[in-house]
């Protein structure tokens, strides 16, 4: 009882006073922060190291079992861009597993005014035009071409500029990486321990 | 490691049959990463579920000493010495990436 007495006594003052209260000062407008965040980085990294940035994505796409998707292109180019925007769509953010994460160690290689990189785009076969950004190569596990395009080739119909996201779509979904069998390598496991007298260590996991 | 095991991964969502496998050992699906030590006819000596579920990557002091009983029933070739290097390694590894 003790804890609310303050407040009966002071609501007791006011009721004896009955004086009106002062007017309440008008509400004062603050304004939000302004939070300056860190332009993004560009998608086209045009200080990499290229042909570095290609064989870490086959060594960690032969560690999941996935390929590599290089794309080509520059930060200035419109085809480029339009390409980044491709990838926002729902065919392609949406699908499950993620093209992006799941299906595709992606690399992001910059041939600027197609001054750039030129050399390493001829060893995997990629014809470069300036209309024609951005091209994409798939390669294997082992490093190997699997599938090149451009954009001329991911054009929605009638439009000679934009880039189609059901065609990239397609494109990605035709090249992934089939299914690994899990039988053959995890029997194969078993034998090979019986025959070493060891223990099977067998893991689970995913590309994600 | 490979003193004592004979490691195969499984991709569970896409390798064919992985789900199989996994049913062979264990009737609910667990979360990923999810293994077991496996004797070499193919029978369960043990596997990461533990009694306060699947320890997938071992990270807390739970799940990193479950790990090491999971290591001593598989014990063949591990010295106690070896495992107690394994787990100093999981521990550098785990601070390192502060988990």
């Amino acid at each position: 009882m003790l804890h609310i007495l303050p407040f009966i006594l002071a609501l007791t003052v006011q009721a004896a006073g009955q004086q009106t209260p002062p007017p309440l000062p008008p509400a004062q407008v603050v304004p939000a922060p302004v939070v300056q965040r860190p332009a993004p980085p560009p998608l086209y990294d045009e200080k990499a190291d290229a042909k570095a940035a290609i064989e870490a994505a086959v060594h960690a796409a032969a560690t999941d079992d996935i390929r590599v998707l290089i794309n080509w292109g520059a930060n200035d180019d419109a085809g480029s861009k339009k390409f980044a925007d491709a990838r926002k769509a729902p065919e392609i953010a949406r699908s499950t597993p993620s093209f992006f994460s799941d299906e595709y160690k992606v690399v992001n290689v910059n041939v600027g005014h197609l001054d750039q990189n030129m050399d390493l785009a001829k060893t995997y076969g990629v014809k470069l035009a300036a209309d024609a950004l951005p091209a994409l190569t798939v390669l294997d596990v082992t490093g190997k071409v699997v599938a090149n395009t451009a954009a001329a080739a991911l054009r929605p119909d009638g439009d000679p500029a934009g880039i189609d996201a059901p065609k990239v779509a397609a494109f990605l979904k035709q090249h992934q990486a089939p299914a690994p069998d899990s039988i053959a390598p995890f029997e194969a496991a078993l034998k090979q321990a019986k025959k070493d007298g060891k223990t099977v260590f067998v893991w689970f996991s995913a590309p994600w | 490691m490979a003193k004592e095991f004979v490691t195969v991964k499984l991709d569970f969502d896409r390798g064919i049959g992985a789900k199989d496998v996994e049913k062979r050992y264990i009737d609910k699906a667990q979360g990923l990463p999810w293994f077991a030590f496996l004797a070499p006819d193919g029978t369960a000596i043990v596997h990461s579920t533990g009694p306060k579920g699947n320890i997938g990557h071992p990270n807390s002091a739970d799940e990193v000493e479950y790990f090491k009983t999971m290591l001593q029933k598989a014990q063949k070739h591990l010295t106690d010495a070896d495992i107690d290097a394994l787990i100093t390694s999981l521990n550098a590894f785990n601070k390192a990436a502060g988990k």
